[in-house]
């Protein structure tokens, strides 16, 4: 299969993603919107993170820390008798987030392969214990935030405490930061990234500095981190500091990689794979993460470039008997 | 500070240092000579702590668990490389951050499944469960001067493999160049079945050995899993006698962070990470990166 076929497919995947993510608000009511809500924010987050794992090679442990960052910072900066405005509370939030990354990626972009894993799984760690230990936000307890925030324009304000208007405040984020992922990857910038990734020398040759053009991607990633963790204390109204411990993480680049990480639609694939059977094994047992392990496992064995490259090699050639007969 | 006082904290930080020299040695040897980023590290270690655990209440015995933790560990080992690393050879870094990180998975659930979500204590065996007294208020407990020993004995044990056996040959020439090791005739796939056993039997031993001074919990692995990547970092992937090093320094941290500034002792853990990676990449203690 060539890489143009993958690409089709990617697409077509990622349109038909957006129009069920659509319906969801048609088709659902209570408890499944706010499951929807929690996967698409989470697929939103695979998203920022499969856009430096795939396109920048760069295998981050610590993006938790960037979500779970901008989380706080919300929770700290939301006024504590009234909603707080949502365009101000989440520029801050994910400028803080995306402030957060550039730090992070400054210092452990100096660092390559496993020290780069190592320098991100210790930078979210930092971050970890600092919400913590040490009584910033709450300490283990966390914190809470007592309203969602409302969207003030002029003469009128929308607030968000429908289910249903929440999804769609977070669906047009999710979607904005797909949008964004599809169409950095396709730039002139994506092309530079990707050749870095494959080829340093070579990039460097033609007068590109690779960290450059790494650490820009790796702010932009932490920025639309930041967004989701924004959108789930918005959710939740409280946060703890789990969020940003490097399970959390782990959990990300495990939705990324069962997805795919070199297209746009796989961490989305990913994410809704693995929260829904999270969901139907939470039903079935105790024991569900036993399921969620094997998953995982079976995975990285079976379909090591995720299950949209997979699928897209079992399901190409059949369509192309069915099309040309 | 009395000086016994800190005489029994440097005695702590020297046990724990020991502990996590043993777990961080496996992780080190797997990075090093295999390039292989093993998160259920920690996991192998609890895995440890629960066979003592078990061992120590259907037989009575905790000499037994020694022997059984380490057979485990190396059989699991054995079978993890068998039949996974070796599936994932040549294939990227991700893959072994997720294959390890679904093993823990499956080693924390299949944990709660045998053992529930209570904690445990292990009781110190019968033969050395006194303390030998320092001054007129302090004494020291005797099992973990044991540890202390099991621990410097390991660390003699695996200078003399590594610097004077042809096996010890063998592996630095594997984590110098793999290719050239391979091309003069080495068996590559057989010193990565070695190494795997062995690194992890090296952390179930921790565990066992550990059990009777840490309680044994649900998740317990987590914690000594990044304090050991942070000894490996710091001493640079693939060096012992780095990590020996590294091990003892956040022993120090640990034993004496805790009783000056509670809070902080894992925030300077990370800090001093980074700090360190900032100016040697490569980690303290290797040559180049």
């Amino acid at each position: 299969m060539t890489s143009p076929d993958l690409e089709r497919i990617d697409l077509g995947l990622a349109a038909v993603l957006a129009g069920v993510g659509l319906l969801v608000p048609v088709v659902f009511s209570g408890y499944e919107i706010k499951l929807a809500t929690t996967i698409t924010i989470q697929a939103g987050l695979a998203v920022a993170l499969g856009f430096v794992v795939g396109p920048g090679g760069l295998i981050s442990l610590g993006h938790a820390a960037f979500y779970g960052v901008a989380a706080y910072l919300f929770a700290m900066i939301a006024p504590q008798f009234e909603p707080a405005s949502l365009m101000w509370t989440a520029l801050v939030s994910i400028a803080g987030a995306a402030l957060f990354a550039l730090v992070v990626g400054a210092v452990s972009l100096r660092a390559r392969g496993l020290y780069f894993v190592l320098m991100t799984l210790a930078f979210g760690q930092l971050a970890f214990h600092l919400f913590h230990d040490t009584g910033v936000g709450g300490s283990a307890d966390g914190t809470y935030i007592n309203f969602r925030p409302e969207l003030r324009l002029p003469g009128v304000s929308i607030g968000f405490e429908q289910p249903w208007r929440f999804y769609l405040l977070v669906y047009v984020f999710v979607a904005s930061c797909m949008v964004l992922a599809w169409w950095l990857r396709r730039s002139a910038f994506g092309s530079v990234l990707t050749a870095a990734r494959d080829n340093e020398a070579r990039v460097r040759a033609f007068g590109f500095s690779p960290y450059a053009v790494r650490l820009i991607a790796f702010v932009i990633s932490g920025g639309m981190a930041g967004a989701m963790g924004y959108l789930t204390a918005a959710q939740n109204g409280f946060v703890v500091p789990e969020m940003l411990g490097w399970h959390a993480s782990a959990i990300a680049l495990v939705m990324v990689l069962i997805g795919g990480k070199d297209t746009v639609s796989g961490p989305v694939v990913g994410a809704v794979v693995l929260l829904i059977a999270e969901e139907v094994l939470q039903r079935t047992t105790e024991h569900w993460l036993i399921g969620v392990g094997l998953i995982i496992v079976s995975v990285v064995l079976a379909a090591p470039r995720g299950v949209v490259p997979f699928a897209a090699r079992v399901a190409m050639p059949q369509w192309q008997r069915w099309r040309h007969g | 500070m009395s000086p016994f006082f800190f005489f029994v904290q440097l005695l702590n930080a020297v046990q724990y240092g020991l502990i996590l020299y043993l777990v961080a040695s496996g992780l080190t040897l797997l990075l090093g000579i295999m390039s292989v980023i093993n998160l259920a590290h920690g996991a192998f270690y609890m895995v440890g702590a629960y066979v003592a655990f078990a061992v120590v209440e259907n037989v009575a015995s905790f000499w037994l668990a020694l022997p059984v933790g380490i057979l485990i560990g190396l059989a699991l080992g054995a079978l993890m490389e068998r039949y996974l690393l070796s599936r994932l050879e040549g294939a990227d870094h991700l893959s072994q951050v997720l294959l390890s990180f679904g093993l823990i998975l499956l080693a924390n659930e299949g944990q709660r499944v045998l053992f529930g979500n209570d904690p445990h204590s292990v009781a110190t065996p019968k033969a050395l469960d006194f303390s030998i007294p320092l001054s007129d208020t302090l004494a020291y407990p005797a099992y973990r001067l044991f540890v202390c020993i099991i621990g410097v004995g390991f660390v003699l044990a695996i200078r003399y493999v590594m610097a004077r056996t042809r096996i010890g040959m063998m592996l630095r020439a594997g984590a110098e160049n793999r290719e050239m090791a391979r091309a003069l005739g080495v068996d590559v796939n057989r010193i990565y079945l070695g190494v795997t056993a062995v690194g992890i039997a090296c952390a179930v031993l921790a565990g066992v050995i550990a059990a009777p001074i840490a309680s044994v919990y649900p998740g317990m692995g987590d914690q000594i899993l990044i304090l050991s990547f942070v000894v490996v970092v710091l001493g640079g992937m693939g060096s012992l006698d780095g990590a020996l090093v590294a091990a003892l320094l956040l022993g120090l941290v640990d034993a004496f962070g805790k009783q000056f500034f509670p809070s902080y002792a894992a925030f300077v853990v990370y800090v001093a990470m980074i700090a360190v990676l900032i100016v040697r990449p490569q980690g303290l203690f290797r040559g180049t990166a």
